[in-house]
């Protein structure tokens, strides 16, 4: 009872001082961000712009490309080096079905870019569900890529990917 | 704007009530219908909160802003698996948290962040402001040192007022969990800013 007491003056003072030294948007300022929210359909499409122009040859070739290894792995044939198969798969084609194989990882499991020391982890595109992860990406120094189905209309929605932003940044080769 | 998008972002009722809950449900089958109104109507009441959770998480306005901008953009796009009547207020707050860390670590690894950069309100002196941004970055620094879960744990509580059983429902824990976090949290708060505490006691004293 008393520590509950405590704990109950404890919140009030820190609620005082966070309260004291919070910020408050402008108008100006919200009315930025509700118009950011009325404009998501375009959002969409700037990802679109925004993730090919990171990979504007390599993008084209790798979807393909990928679909294949993608099935491939999915009838369950070697693909890790060490199998005598190739590593990884580029990071636009992770799909959930894919991610289920030896070397793409899944939710909560980290791999690698195609010939890159690139890592990459998926977590599930549930925010809610992303926090229970073992992977941080946060803490990992990674950057959540947005989800992949605002990009690529083929990939499944399930998944997040997290990727270094060298990987938006175009410094990858596929 | 028409019809239930229509509708005055204020009028939107409290998170648990029935008919709140059922006029939310409608708001949001029209947002993924594609109304974006009635997705405005949904999240505007919780704007101000969003930035205030986010500028708390990154220090930095407009790196806040892009936050909240990018937290609406996640919360329309998992819309379909929000449930109303669940507090759509924890599921905005949640997600913004995770934004704003998520941003500001991406900014702090590219070395463009610089902390206390912000424009200062008008009408204050150069010392309120000056000891403002530094209580502001001592409460960062040490909400910063704090785990993960206890670290939203916190702000969900202290910055957006979210009750434990939201705060459970966000970050996915139960109720004694989400007591633990924010019990924990709030210790090692007072514990290196226990010194502000006092002194902010003394002068409501």
């Amino acid at each position: 009872m008393k520590d509950g007491r405590m704990d109950e003056e404890l919140e009030k003072s820190l609620k005082g001082l966070f309260d004291e030294t919070t910020r408050t948007a402008d108008d100006a300022a919200l009315d930025r961000m509700l118009a950011a929210a009325l404009e998501i359909p375009g959002r969409r499409r700037s990802l679109w712009q925004r993730l090919l122009a990171a990979w504007p040859r390599a993008g084209w070739i790798a979807l393909p490309v990928a679909a294949v290894t993608a099935l491939v792995l999915a009838l369950g044939l070697p693909s890790h080096p060490e199998d005598g198969g190739t590593r990884g798969t580029p990071v636009a084609m992770l799909s959930t079905s894919a991610s289920r194989s030896a070397t793409n990882p899944g939710a909560g499991e980290t791999g690698a870019v195609q010939g890159t020391d690139t890592e990459v982890a998926v977590v599930p595109a549930d925010p809610l569900a992303a926090l229970d992860t073992d992977i941080d990406p946060i803490e990992d120094d990674m950057a959540l890529l947005d989800p992949p189905h605002m990009a690529f209309d083929n990939v499944d929605d399930s998944v997040w990917l997290a990727v270094y932003d060298e990987v938006l940044d175009g410094k990858i080769s596929l | 704007m028409d019809g239930i998008s229509s509708m005055d972002a204020g009028a939107l009722p409290v998170d648990g009530e029935e008919r709140g809950a059922s006029l939310e449900k409608a708001l949001v089958d029209a947002a993924l219908q594609g109304d974006g109104g009635a997705f405005a109507t949904l999240v505007k009441p919780h704007l101000q909160l969003l930035f205030r959770v986010a500028y708390r998480a990154c220090g930095d306005a407009s790196l806040a802003e892009d936050a909240v901008q990018e937290t609406l953009a996640v919360a329309y796009q998992g819309l379909k698996r929000y449930r109303p009547g669940t507090s759509f207020r924890a599921y905005l707050a949640s997600i913004a948290v995770k934004r704003a860390h998520t941003l500001l670590r991406s900014e702090l690894r590219r070395g463009r962040y610089e902390s206390g950069a912000d424009t200062p309100a008008g009408g204050l002196s150069a010392d309120t402001l000056l000891e403002a941004d530094e209580t502001m970055a001592r409460i960062r620094d040490a909400l910063a040192d704090l785990p993960e879960k206890r670290r939203a744990a916190a702000l969900l509580r202290l910055d957006a007022g979210l009750s434990y059983e939201e705060i459970a429902r966000s970050l996915g824990i139960s109720q004694g969990s989400a007591r633990v976090h924010v019990h924990l949290a709030m210790k090692e708060l007072r514990a290196r800013l226990g010194d502000l505490l006092i002194s902010r006691g003394k002068q409501h004293a």
